[in-house]
């Protein structure tokens, strides 16, 4: 058991700089998740974390040890790898207790921990297997269970599903989340796919560039995203961005008769803000499919281009000039593709985004004026 | 059926008949250069080791096995036989274990000035034997080699040895130098290899506690099998084709003691002009070659390419 710290953390490839500065707390027992699109540092700041690479400034603790210049083993770490890492040539047992030997555990010791290990993972029966004798599934959990003999104080995890099929991925999971309460081992774990962090992490940290956009609890990042980067990045299909003019009252925009009126809450927020114009943030499902009678006052027009039917709901791709949209609707809804329909914007749960830096006017800090 | 006689393979001359261009450059001609250089001597060679002939006269004797038979009686033989046994020996512990090392260092960085040392220890491998054979002949030399006085400059003069006079040394000194032209090449050859194995199986051996001996030994040499099949096959040749470096350094001196096959087959033929008798020593080096190799294909290689 363990926490990590990480402060004024950078690193440097020469002259290039892939982690600017990053400051972290995880406390102990959590799960945390980094995710960000590719090449933008999870990998690198996990390598070092895991002592895998050299860490160019900073200091990184682990359990109120530092670290920063300890070699791997001696972090007390363990790491799961996307491609597994098996070694090809020993038999999942001693690939499982590759790490007891060398810290010499007595053999009786060792048999007991692998056999309750491999019994928690389901790989009892193959361990006398080498890996290429196994299915991914099954070669994932032994590296798993590698992992996980020499109890850590941190688990690392370096996209450990993304080599699996959809179906397994989503049982692996849950059966890593089951694990993580059994045990309460601290976690970092690495993935660009924002539905495993959604539903793994105790916390989620999008990062952008080496840098953290936001760390916070999974539905806190999807309800309170902190800029327009994290609000497009979490959520699947992502948030509808659409420009307005914001004109004291209402959201218009030129040359139309679009007209959104705001809830006072609101219209407050963005005089604060002194912003004339704004980016309007609008998740799938709060763009409101609205029966054809409707009048087009307080709703904004938008062609139907494709009705993705999907079972359990139905997700249009709408246009409107360059607009483009997408909008969640329950499955029986009646759309037709084609078709030109009037949308309401659930405004009390839309978000209002600064044009140019992308920060959430909402979130930013009350200015004086308007 | 008719499905079956659609993905069959096309046979050998249905696709040399539509590939008649392909078919002369990349197979017939490359065998029939292959057949006037390395398969006429061959079989000429076997010829040969049933006659008895001085390499002049245009006569030849026919002798059956007689050849044979003499050489399993010849005492020269089991010494020079033995002495590519050792050569073969020393060869796969020193330069070629040397060579995975430097390998294996330059890969996880833990050499310094990578760049020179991999130049300096495959410099010697482009060099002709000859003239490290006739380099370490000064080195080495009892009156004013550079070698022995070195070791007297830093008190191990003790350790000076006749390198070459003592018929007990003279055929590892001679190994050793080989040795040192040779481990440019098992280092390349592993250096290569070892961009191939997976680099995460390394790292989670250094999260798991490996040292870089446990990584060298439980790690990488397993993973590197493929490789080093090919560089103990590479290893056998050389060892017994060694010719270059006895003709320069000792000449089989003393008394024989470092012969191999390949200089008795150059004695046996052009000072004994007994051209039968080296012929048949011939067939003997290629006789232990395939044995080695098959051995090697049989258990190296075995297994060696299906991970
Ligand atoms: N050895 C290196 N030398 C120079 N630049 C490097 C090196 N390793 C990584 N980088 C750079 O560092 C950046 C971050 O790489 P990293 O592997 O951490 O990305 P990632 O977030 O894990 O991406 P992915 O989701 O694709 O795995 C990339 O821009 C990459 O080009
Ligand atoms: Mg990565």
């Amino acid at each position: 058991m363990a926490q990590v710290s990480l402060t004024n953390i950078v690193k440097r490839y020469g002259a290039h700089v892939v982690v600017p500065n990053l400051d972290l707390e995880i406390a102990d027992g959590e799960f945390v998740v980094l995710v960000g699109p590719s090449g933008c540092g999870k990998t690198t700041t996990l390598q070092m974390i895991a002592g895998l690479e050299s860490i160019s400034g900073g200091t990184l603790r682990i359990g109120g040890r530092d670290v920063t210049h300890l070699p791997a083993k001696d972090r007390d770490i363990a790491m799961v790898f996307q491609s597994y890492a098996l070694f090809p040539h020993m038999t999942v047992r001693d690939n499982v207790n590759f790490g007891l030997r060398i810290r010499r555990t007595p053999a009786q010791k060792m048999e007991h921990i692998v056999a309750d290990v491999a019994e928690r993972l389901q790989i009892a029966a193959y361990l006398d297997r080498l890996p290429r004798a196994l299915s991914g599934g099954q070669r994932q959990r032994v590296a798993l269970a590698r992992a996980l003999v020499r109890r850590p104080g941190v688990f690392l995890m370096d996209e450990p599903l993304s080599n699996l099929d959809a179906k397994l991925r989503v049982e692996a999971r849950s059966f890593l989340s089951k694990m993580h309460h059994e045990l309460g081992i601290t976690t970092v774990y690495v993935t660009h796919d924002q539905s495993e962090a959604m539903t793994m992490g105790t916390r989620i940290v999008v990062m952008k560039d080496g840098i953290i956009q936001q760390a916070a609890p999974p539905l806190e990042v999807y309800r309170r995203p902190a800029n327009k980067f994290v609000a497009g990045f979490i959520g699947s299909p992502s948030m509808n961005f659409l420009e307005f003019v914001f004109d004291g009252a209402a959201l218009v925009r030129a040359n139309t008769a679009v007209r959104l009126e705001l809830p006072e809450a609101q219209r407050c927020m963005l005089r604060a803000a002194g912003q004339s114009r704004i980016t309007l943030g609008v998740r799938p499902e709060h763009l409101i499919l609205q029966p054809r009678e409707v009048s087009e006052s307080g709703t904004i027009g938008f062609q139907i281009d494709v009705c993705q039917h999907l079972g359990n709901e139905t997700l249009l791709d709408l246009a409107e000039g360059a607009f483009r949209a997408i909008a969640r609707v329950h499955p029986e809804e009646d759309a037709s593709e084609g078709e030109r329909r009037q949308f309401r914007i659930d405004m009390e749960r839309a978000h209002f985004f600064h044009v140019d830096t992308g920060e959430n006017l909402s979130l930013a800090p009350q200015r004086n004026g308007g | 059926m008719s499905e079956l006689l659609q993905t069959r393979q096309p046979s050998l001359f249905e696709f040399a008949r539509a590939h008649v261009l392909a078919t002369i450059f990349g197979v017939v001609m490359p065998l029939v250069v292959f057949a006037v250089f390395v398969g006429y001597p061959i079989v000429y060679t076997v010829v040969l080791s049933l006659y008895e002939w001085n390499g002049m006269t245009p006569t030849k004797t026919f002798v059956g096995l007689a050849n044979y038979q003499y050489m399993l009686q010849d005492r020269y033989f089991y010494t020079a036989l033995f002495n590519n046994l050792k050569w073969l020996a020393v060869t796969l512990v020193f330069p070629v274990c040397l060579g995975l090392v430097i390998a294996y260092g330059l890969r996880a960085k833990i050499l310094p000035f990578p760049t020179l040392v991999r130049t300096v220890i495959f410099f010697p491998v482009t060099m002709s034997l000859i003239s490290v054979g006739l380099m370490f002949l000064l080195i080495l030399n009892p009156l004013f080699g550079a070698f022995d006085t070195l070791l007297q400059s830093i008190g191990l003069g003790g350790l000076v040895m006749e390198w070459f006079g003592d018929y007990r040394i003279a055929l590892y000194t001679l190994t050793v130098v080989s040795g040192w032209a040779f481990t440019g090449m098992p280092m390349i050859f592993y250096f290569a290899g070892l961009g191939d194995v997976p680099k995460d199986t390394f790292d989670a051996a250094r999260i798991e506690g490996a040292g870089h001996a446990r990584m060298l030994i439980q790690v990488a040499v397993p993973q590197l099998r493929p490789v080093t099949a090919v560089v103990v096959m590479l290893t056998i040749f050389e060892s017994l084709r060694a010719f270059d470096l006895i003709a320069v350094m000792t000449k089989g001196a003393p008394f024989g003691t470092t012969n191999v096959l390949g200089y008795l087959v150059y004695l046996e033929s052009f000072w004994n002009s007994r051209f039968g008798y080296g012929a048949a020593l011939s067939v003997a080096i290629l006789a232990v070659s395939v044995g080695l190799a098959t051995l090697v294909t049989r258990t190296l290689m075995k297994g060696a390419f299906d991970v």
